[in-house]
């Protein structure tokens, strides 16, 4: 009587088991899809003006061959920027020359 | 940051007198300049009188700032419009500068025996062509804007 007891709780047990391990397994192949899908998404296409923050267009004039056979990858990004910063104060916009100017001003010594 | 929030406030307001006057008496001129920007935009990104030549006489697109310069304005001064002469003056004076610095970085390249222009080349000729003032700030916004792009 004790012996097929024992048996029978041992044979219940194994399924509950074996459903657990389904489960796990389904809840990672889950992941691994959900994972792939952002990681290996298509990527759109971004101007590099918006990666650098800039209003003026990160171009190619410096690949024309005129001025070196190779350019950088940051260069036309930093040309753009300082274009960018001098259209901004020569224009006026920001009247940093001004304080330039009133910082090398000398007063005149006192006699 | 701070020392250029500083003096902004302070020197905004003569100049925006000074620019008002100014505009005042080029009061036809405005809606010109605004009216070509809409449809150069429309059409396409670079300059609307190429467009406007090229629907006539079927010419080539010409490349301008123009564009870009009323975005920086727009930027520093949102209420505040720029003449369509004003505006030349400023893509001529873009297209100067960019020159002077492409050379100079070319000439550096060639010195150290390089084939690549890199954003050292520009740094440096940014620093011997701008004086003063003008190359310390030219250098730390290119240097931001690198850093940007590296990190995006």
């Amino acid at each position: 009587m004790e012996a097929v007891g024992d048996g029978v709780r041992n044979r219940s047990k194994s399924p509950r088991f074996h459903l657990r391990v389904s489960q796990r397994w389904t809840l990672a192949l889950a992941a691994k899809k959900v994972v792939g899908r952002k990681l290996g998404g298509p990527k759109k296409p971004v101007p590099r003006s918006v990666k650098a923050g800039l209003q003026f267009l990160v171009s190619r004039y410096l690949e024309n061959g005129r001025h070196a056979q190779r350019v950088g990858t940051g260069t036309p990004v930093y040309l753009a920027a300082v274009l960018g910063y001098l259209a901004a104060e020569a224009g006026g916009f920001n009247y940093l020359p001004l304080l330039d100017l009133a910082n090398n001003y000398l007063p005149p010594l006192s006699q | 940051m701070a020392p250029k929030a500083e003096k902004k406030p302070a020197e905004k307001k003569p100049a925006a007198g000074e620019e008002k006057s100014a505009e005042k008496a080029p009061a036809g001129k405005k809606p010109k300049a605004e009216k070509r920007l809409p449809a150069s935009k429309a059409s396409s990104k670079e300059g609307g009188a190429g467009d406007k030549k090229g629907r006539k006489k079927a010419k080539k697109s010409v490349e301008t700032y123009k564009i870009y310069i009323f975005k920086v304005l727009k930027q520093v001064h949102p209420d505040i419009g720029i003449s369509s002469k004003a505006m030349s003056i400023m893509n001529s004076f873009i297209n100067d500068i960019f020159e002077k610095l492409a050379q100079e970085a070319a000439r550096l390249a060639r010195y150290n025996k390089k084939p690549t222009i890199t954003s050292r080349e520009i740094q440096t000729s940014v620093r011997l062509v701008l004086p003063g003032e003008l190359a310390k700030h030219a250098v730390s916004e290119g240097t931001k804007a690198v850093t940007k792009f590296t990190s995006n």
